[in-house]
């Protein structure tokens, strides 16, 4: 059998497969073992046994569970809780102060946690009652929960970077601080839509809370100074050259644990919880990686990707419409495929074919996971609608699907606008990395 | 009315939860260890001002552990993901065929994993020991091995849980 139709045969049987439900990580190690037996037999075997044992041994990806810990640990200690009340007090009067303080408390979440489930959970049970008990709209409270919660994979650390990195070859520290002004931008764009839908229909959030006076906003700024400090101690780290990115992650760990120490937080059911969470999240990680890097050893053997930078260069294509071309089908994927699927399916398809006209793969990299994020919240697969579904009882599904919308079109246009500015992307990684 | 569970699939299933627990004890283990590891290796190079030869090589072993205990500890947990879109459109009439179908290739591809680790440890590499301590990599084959061993009988279990329900709702899907 040609590679060409082996490749045809390999994508048709893995939508098939993913179909049925079978695991993303499985599904790949499948595929990419009966490809690669399909092409050179005898390197089937001895490659899905090596690549398990690369990606199990790859230094980078000390980083998974580190940082996974250091998230729970912040969820346990309570240290989101401050964050969440710091961000109440200073928006809570506000016109939807409290989905604004929600939608703030994620995006400061999201600095601790790569994982944008762990920050919709953490953040949504502290906010979510708050919000009910000053009559906001279910969709708009739920919506800005789900949608905050996907800053975890774009403000750093983010699991969505590490894979990226680990399937390119980038670097995670770049690509890292790539992220961070692209989710500040992201969060004020949350802000922003958040104040138009209340500002169309007052209705949806009726009640302000009662301003806060300027001392008990900057005692509960005090309150969140652990959480920050961390913040600024493991990015300012990076960012200055001290640690590396997988050091940062060990001294975030490690401070997060002392913290939670010193707020005598350090309970068996704590650590069984802190501990499992990590181990689970970090297993759907690795699964993942095990069967991606087994099936894109099996696309470099079909030769599939030479064919099809070939196809684009013969089109005369120019990289921008290239890019765009990607976002908009990462769009379409994401409204039925999980955001991880769809960054290990397609990014050693599209790497070959971007590369080569100039794009730069940091920049490309943001506006993927961007997209990516626009794939958790959109129906019918949304993961972290199901999420805030799971904590928001009573509140229908399509209900949280439409509170999204106003998010999901701020996240497009947080796309347009870095398509126009990559700057935004590459000021930091540039001036850290020249 | 849910049908009563097969006396052999219980123990089975309960067995199972045992050695998860392990796995996830040893997993545990290795990610405080990786903590200390950086701890260590970034005071040493800072105030001692003496970065310590090979201690990386640890972490990436280390790591390996973690990563196998991982992945077992999650398939049990149903952490690995996986596109639910079917049941949108069929219900267990279809789902019954389609779960069995995908559980028999989970079970053979996890199963030939499993072997290959085995027995194809080192297969492609140049000199299968770290760079630094030249710790061997054969045994952390033979580990992540073991842990996808473990997935291979977690999904043997599942599969026959799912042919004990066929008439009924499964269970595994409860679990889901």
């Amino acid at each position: 059998m040609e590679s060409e139709t082996v490749a045809i045969l390999g994508f048709v049987a893995l939508f098939v497969l993913l179909f049925i439900r079978m695991p993303v990580g499985l599904t790949m190690m499948l595929i990419g073992t009966v490809g690669i037996y399909l092409i050179r037999p005898v390197a089937a075997v001895p490659t899905l046994a090596g690549e398990i044992f690369a990606e199990a041994a790859n230094f980078p990806l000390i980083i998974i569970p580190l940082f996974v810990l250091m998230g729970n640990l912040a969820g346990v200690s309570g240290m989101s809780r401050d964050l969440y009340k710091a961000a109440n007090a200073w928006l809570g009067h506000m016109k939807g102060g409290l989905a604004s303080a929600t939608v703030v408390g994620c995006a400061g979440f999201s600095a601790l946690s790569g994982s944008s489930l762990a920050a919709a959970l953490t953040m949504g049970r502290v906010s979510l009652p708050e919000m009910q008990r000053y009559k906001y709209d279910d969709g708009l409270a739920t919506g800005a929960i789900a949608a905050g919660g996907t800053l975890g994979i774009l403000i750093p650390p983010s699991a969505g970077f590490v894979i990226y990195a680990i399937l390119t070859e980038e670097s995670i520290g770049r690509l890292f601080l790539a992220g961070v002004f692209p989710g500040l931008m992201l969060t004020a764009l949350f802000v922003l839509a958040i104040w138009i839908v209340v500002m169309r229909d007052p209705a949806k959030a009726p009640q302000s809370a009662e301003a806060v006076p300027m001392n008990e906003r900057f005692h509960a700024l005090g309150s969140a100074g652990w959480i920050i400090g961390i913040v600024v101690l493991t990015i300012g780290g990076i960012y200055t050259g001290v640690f590396s990115a997988i050091e940062a992650a060990g001294i975030g760990a490690a401070l997060a644990f002392v913290v939670t120490l010193i707020r005598r937080a350090v309970t068996w059911p704590n650590m069984k919880d802190v501990f499992n969470s990590t181990l689970r999240a970090s297993g759907t990680l690795f699964m993942i990686l095990f069967g991606a890097f087994v099936f894109k050893t099996f696309v470099g053997f079909t030769g599939v990707t030479f064919a099809l930078s070939t196809w684009v260069g013969e089109q005369g294509f120019s990289g921008m419409q290239i890019v765009i071309a990607f976002l908009v089908m990462f769009i379409v994927l994401g409204t039925f495929l999980e955001g991880f699927a769809i960054l290990v399916l397609t990014v050693p398809l599209i790497q070959p074919i971007i590369e080569p006209l100039g794009i730069n793969m940091i920049w490309f990299g943001v506006m993927m996971v961007i997209c990516l994020e626009m794939g958790l919240i959109s129906p019918p697969v949304g993961v972290n609608v199901f999420v805030v579904k799971g904590i928001a009882d009573g509140v229908p599904l399509n209900t949280i699907f439409r509170g999204i919308w106003p998010f999901w079109f701020a996240m497009l246009l947080g796309v347009v606008i870095l398509v126009l500015f990559p700057q935004i992307a590459l000021i930091l990684p540039n001036t850290m990395f020249g | 009315m849910p049908e009563p569970q097969h006396k052999a699939l219980v123990w089975a299933d309960e067995q199972l939860g045992r050695v998860a627990g392990l796995f996830a004890v040893l997993g545990a283990i290795g990610v405080c260890v990786l903590m200390a590891n950086i701890l260590i290796a970034v005071f040493w190079r800072y105030a001692l001002n003496d970065p310590i030869f090979g201690i990386d090589d640890i972490s990436v072993m280390v790591l390996a552990v973690v990563a196998g205990c991982a992945v077992a500890y999650g398939a049990r947990n149903n952490s690995h993901v996986s596109v639910d879109i079917i049941t949108n459109f069929f219900g267990r009439s279809a789902t019954r065929y389609t779960d069995a179908v995908m559980r028999l290739m989970g079970l053979g591809i996890t199963s030939l994993a499993a072997y290959a680790l085995w027995t194809k440890a080192c297969g492609f590499e140049e000199a299968c020991i770290t760079e630094n301590l030249s710790i061997e990599h054969t045994w952390f084959y033979y580990f992540l091995g073991v842990a996808l061993c473990f997935y291979a009988l977690h999904l043997l279990v599942q599969l026959l849980v799912g042919f004990a329900h066929w008439q009924g709702e499964d269970p595994n899907d409860v679990a889901d």
